[in-house]
């Protein structure tokens, strides 16, 4: 079996864009760095216009435990219908599905 | 300190069975103290994916979300805010799997109370660890023991 590849960097970057907040997430989400894309997507959604939806990407989360998803539903709660995650990796969805969290989280392919 | 290991102190003997006790003497097994604070369960993880890949590979990434949620809990709620508690992480690697031991000497918990009253990372553990043993009780700090099958 090839080993997977260690852990990379935690980053966390917020583009605002015209119609769309992206919010972009990298590494591991955990105790130590979820305050971080809560506080990255509370940035960029007050630097938009009036509702723009608030997209976080995230492809390359390669670890998120509850931490992670406790900053979810936060965000989730504060934004409701204007939160969709893009393409959330394979450790994503694996948190979201064992906790029956899945369904409650839009998704959008592009943006 | 005599009351706050209580529960750690039963937890040890319980996996110095015979049989379990031969693998806590090989090589491959791991323990070291961390403070509880935020990057804990980081390290923790880091400093067990190695023997968990030697062991458990095919499960790697619930192994360790299982370790890194034990470990956030000590870091949550064992201690309150301010004082700097220590986390205990041992695990040691069977022919049968993995199994990892995370204590604390903090507050505790009734792990007998209402289980709707769980959090997450507990959910989490139950869910993916094959063996979820907690020995804690009010003011005598928490042990968790967690299972993973090869």
């Amino acid at each position: 079996m090839v080993a997977p590849p260690d852990t990379s960097e935690f980053r966390v970057a917020v583009e605002v864009l015209p119609t769309v907040v992206l919010v972009l997430v990298a590494g591991e989400v955990d105790l130590a760095t979820a305050p971080a894309v809560a506080e990255a997507a509370h940035r960029g959604a007050a630097e938009a216009n009036g509702d723009s939806p608030l997209v976080l990407d995230l492809s390359a989360v390669d670890y998120m435990d509850s931490s992670g998803l406790r900053m979810l539903n936060e965000l989730r709660t504060g934004f409701g219908d204007r939160l969709a995650l893009h393409r959330p990796s394979h450790a994503v969805v694996r948190v979201l599905e064992v906790t029956g969290m899945a369904a409650h989280f839009s998704r959008v392919e592009a943006y | 300190m005599d009351d706050g290991m209580g529960a750690g102190a039963e937890a040890v003997q319980l996996i110095h069975r015979p049989d379990v006790g031969r693998a806590l003497s090989s090589p491959a097994a791991a323990e070291f103290v961390l403070r509880a604070d935020r990057v804990a369960p980081r390290s923790a993880r880091v400093a067990l994916r190695r023997l968990a890949l030697g062991s458990v590979a095919h499960r790697l990434l619930d192994v360790l979300l299982c370790v890194g949620e034990a470990i956030s809990n000590a870091v949550r709620h064992a201690y309150p805010p301010g004082s700097s508690g220590e986390i205990v992480v041992k695990a040691w690697t069977h022919e049968d799997g993995l199994a990892v031991l995370v204590q604390d000497r903090g507050r505790g918990f009734d792990p007998d109370g209402d289980p709707s009253r769980e959090g997450v990372g507990l959910r989490l553990m139950r869910r993916l660890a094959d063996v979820v043993s907690i020995l804690s009780r009010p003011g005598g700090g928490t042990a968790v023991l967690m299972v993973f099958r090869a």
